[in-house]
């Protein structure tokens, strides 16, 4: 694969990574958050909050890294592929914990069911490209 | 800065296996009984990627020091990214967690707030380019 090919699909895995957010800001929404985490400690709430502001945040950061340095990161260099490898590693994860939510109660709408099973596919393109990255040999 | 940055992995590993001794010392397991399962799951997935990014960050750093120090392009970005990212978990760790609860661990409380300090500190000047002399 050229790196030209390499730089495009990571620029549409960068840009995708970044539409992922829509879904992750209706989980809040889907499951109650505010009514479900009142019955927590002030400590335990807050600590929900945070992780998945940073779990978001990381996201924000893989998307905009990846579309501003997408060259750079086709390139095979020694950080390139290390930062590749790891965002391969967290999607491939992700891919992994997949069947362990207990989901089927919340995907109540047919668009619910559609976006549950395109998060599936798009978290295999990213497990996909950036491990395809990851591999590639210095040019 | 190359080995303040190294210094940086390893500070981020111990941050890392912090979050093991998290789950003990904070009861996660009491705590989020109430919840249920789907928030629950939620709660430990979002703990299992918390780690595994500050884990990757830490190999980042001891494997590629030089790079994420030169203040250029991809290096320079992933810097930035970990100089916001721990500065907004220091003033989490100073302005949003009770100041009540962490006077309860002070040792740890300390301890953390110097970590992030610290980290935000070297990744801001390495994603500006560090030039000695």
């Amino acid at each position: 694969m050229t790196n030209e090919m390499m730089t495009r699909m990571l620029m549409i895995a960068g840009g995708l990574q970044l539409s992922i957010l829509v879904a992750s800001a209706l989980v809040p929404f889907q499951l109650d958050w505010r009514k479900e985490l009142a019955c927590l400690s002030k400590l335990h709430r807050q600590m929900y909050w945070v992780y998945g502001g940073y779990v978001v945040m990381s996201i924000v950061a893989f998307g905009f890294i990846t579309l501003f340095h997408a060259a750079e990161l086709a390139s095979g260099s020694g950080l390139a592929r290390a930062f590749c490898g790891y965002v391969a590693i967290f999607w491939g994860v992700r891919i992994c914990l997949q069947p362990v939510f207990d989901v089927k109660e919340h995907l109540t709408k047919w668009w619910l069911k559609v976006g549950y099973h395109l998060l599936t596919v798009l978290f295999a393109i990213f497990t996909i490209t950036y491990g395809m990255a990851a591999l590639r040999s210095v040019n | 800065m190359e080995r303040f940055i190294q210094i940086a992995g390893l500070l981020q590993l111990g941050i890392a296996s912090a979050n093991f001794f998290a789950v003990r010392m904070f009861r996660y397991h009491e705590a989020m009984a109430p919840v249920p399962e789907a928030v629950r799951q939620v709660f430990w997935i979002q703990n299992i990627f918390i780690v595994v990014t500050v884990i990757g960050i830490s190999l980042l750093c001891l494997v590629h020091p030089t790079e994420l120090a030169a203040g250029i392009g991809m290096g320079s970005a992933i810097s930035g990214f970990l100089a916001f990212f721990w500065g907004l978990r220091l003033g989490v760790q100073l302005f949003y967690y009770s100041r009540a609860k962490r006077s309860q661990y002070p040792v740890f409380d300390l301890l953390f707030v110097m970590t992030f300090l610290y980290l935000t500190v070297v990744f801001a000047i390495s994603a500006f380019g560090y030039r000695a002399g």
